[in-house]
């Protein structure tokens, strides 16, 4: 009997191989595991009932032969705001809980070629706006730590459906932290690449500037096996660009920078789990040092002008006309205005709303023109610190989250509580940087820390991440 | 004062008074913490820097090799809630 706790993608490359376990043997273990847990958790909202087929196919062409391509066999989950052919793509909304989607994006296409093998579609906060899932329309996803918790969000259903040993590994998106706090709350890997270094062709858009798709798994190792299959330009997504090679190489000793930070406002494990960390990392023989970055108070405030702007733009797709729910009234005016009340949630509408506000003609200059300039500072501040001749840094060292998984209901009520949750993730998306939240060793509910790297550095953080990884763990 | 109504109006979103009345309050909060980005000094940003916060670049190609009419059209007109001979329907926008 396999330990599914401990299989990693890298394992199951391995069994696949030897012949020790088959496509359609993996897949009915996860099939099985599913059923089990996920009427406790929601992590699933369909689960595929062609994933068998693929497997039986896979195996006879193994049995033939044929050469395992880099994912044979290897089950993963989708965040449903991803699209892929013929299945519905709902983003949690009411007003998408019908549609198909008519291509697949050019991520699941990679992935597919790869040989991988869709499990099913997971739950998340209406069109990725939320920290805990309890904005999805079908629900909130349970922590499997802890059933009383949330999972984080927007991403909770993929984090979770790891956690509970629902399928090897996951897909999300992130456009302020929702990869890396579910990830964080659930005790998984998950990587925001560099903007631009993943196709988002194929991803229903939120906030354009800020969305990055990326894997979430349960080692470094296997975030670096996903990234590399979807990484690179797509024609589809004039976004996208090939990550260039870069011209420094991976140091032997690190310098890190520890982001200053009010440890009163953070709570006292996560706090214990940076130090943990700085720790570890020491031991290694890297160097920690503490650094300010002076418009990073800014950021959330910064991020929660530009995000809700550029999402009050993406979402007027959605108006009856085209696809999903549409409401009938008495003309085309009241059709979209009774659609739209209908099909979205009360966190989709506030943001419509507030970025309509903020991108109206009087006030425009004092919200988003003021916020697009100090997106321009934090940028420069993250630029310098890892540029400048004086400083130099490798690797920049925070918090993921400022608590770990909270209570359902805790924070719902509070729009603003709940924002304060992506105060140590968003600067990153401000800033087009990849980051990767790492699981700390914790006596109780999980906590990760956050690495961020220069632009295009992904190769930084799974070197640190995996010294990190491998190093003792009390 | 932020006129709720209004805004629900370019937003396409139709509220009820309760849930107007609820987004008034939030929204007093949100403006206040947003508002702190009044105390950054960003004299010195231009708005060509302000302008290149994603380090995009423009993108062109040649317009050659287009879809073969129709390849998509019976997909797409599946999602769609309301058809006529192969068109999108909606009501008259014009008097």
């Amino acid at each position: 009997m396999i330990n599914l706790e401990k299989l990693t993608i890298k394992k199951a490359q391995e069994l696949i191989h030897d012949g020790e376990i088959s496509c359609r043997e993996l897949v009915s273990i996860y099939q099985e595991n599913i059923k089990k847990r996920n009427k406790d958790i929601n992590a699933y909202l369909e689960v595929f009932n062609d994933a068998f087929e693929i497997a039986e196919q896979e195996d006879k062409e193994i049995l033939q032969g044929k050469e395992l391509k880099p994912l044979t066999g290897i089950p993963l989950a989708v965040k449903n705001n991803i699209l892929i052919e013929g299945k519905i793509a709902s983003a949690g909304s009411k007003i998408l809980e019908n549609y198909h989607a008519v291509y697949d994006a050019t991520i699941i296409k990679k992935l597919r070629d790869a040989g991988a093998i869709f499990l099913g579609r997971t739950n998340m906060d209406e069109f990725a706006m939320g920290s805990s899932t309890e904005n999805s329309a079908f629900g909130p996803t349970k922590n499997p730590y802890d059933l009383e918790r949330v999972s984080g969000g927007s991403s909770g259903g993929s984090a979770a459906a790891i956690a509970m040993q629902g399928c090897l590994a996951a897909l999300g998106s992130d456009t302020g932290g929702s990869i890396r706090q579910p990830s964080s709350f659930c005790g998984v890997v998950g990587l925001k690449p560099t903007y631009g270094a993943v196709s988002r062709f194929g991803l229903i858009a939120m906030a354009s500037s800020l969305d990055q798709i990326g894997p979430i798994t349960k080692t470094i190792e296997d975030a670096e096996i996903i990234f590399n299959i979807i990484k690179g330009k797509d024609s589809l997504d004039s976004t996208s660009v090939d990550v260039p090679h870069s011209t420094f190489p991976v140091p032997d000793k690190f310098k890190i920078g520890l982001l200053k930070y009010d440890r009163s406002g953070v709570d006292k494990k996560v706090n214990d789990a940076v130090d943990f960390s700085i720790s570890v990392l020491r031991n290694l023989g890297h160097q920690v040092e503490e650094i300010e970055l002076p418009h990073l108070e800014y950021s959330l405030p910064c991020y929660y002008i530009i995000q809700p702007a550029e999402t009050s733009a993406n979402l007027a797709r959605f108006d009856g006309v085209k696809y999903g729910l549409s409401v009938n009234g008495e003309n085309l005016l009241e059709d979209y205005m009774k659609t739209r009340a209908e099909g979205l949630g009360k966190e989709v509408k506030r943001r419509i709303i507030l970025g309509t506000y903020v991108l109206s003609a009087g006030y425009y200059d004092e919200y988003y023109g003021r916020a697009q300039k100090v997106r321009a500072l934090i940028r420069k501040d993250f630029k310098e610190a890892f540029e400048s001749a004086s400083r130099r840094i490798d690797i920049i060292l925070l918090p993921t989250a400022p608590t770990p998984a909270f209570k359902i209901g805790e924070k719902i009520q509070d729009p603003l509580q709940m924002y304060l949750e992506d105060i140590f993730t968003v600067s990153v998306n401000l800033a087009g940087l990849p980051a990767i939240s790492i699981p700390a060793p914790t006596p109780d509910l999980p906590i990760g820390i956050q690495l961020i790297a220069p632009w295009f550095r992904e190769d930084l953080l799974f070197e640190l991440g995996k010294q990190y990884e491998k190093s003792p763990r009390s | 004062m932020i006129d709720i109504e209004k805004l629900a109006l370019l937003a396409r979103i139709r509220l009820t008074p309760a849930e107007k009345e609820k987004l008034e309050k939030e929204f007093k909060g949100i403006l206040d913490y947003v508002s702190q980005l009044k105390k950054a000094d960003i004299r010195n940003v231009t708005d060509n820097e302000a302008s290149k916060t994603t380090n995009l670049e423009n993108v062109m190609r040649e317009d050659e090799n287009g879809y073969e009419p129709g390849k998509f059209s019976e997909k797409l007109l599946k999602e769609v809630p309301s058809v006529e001979k192969g068109y999108v329907k909606v009501k008259h926008i014009l008097e």
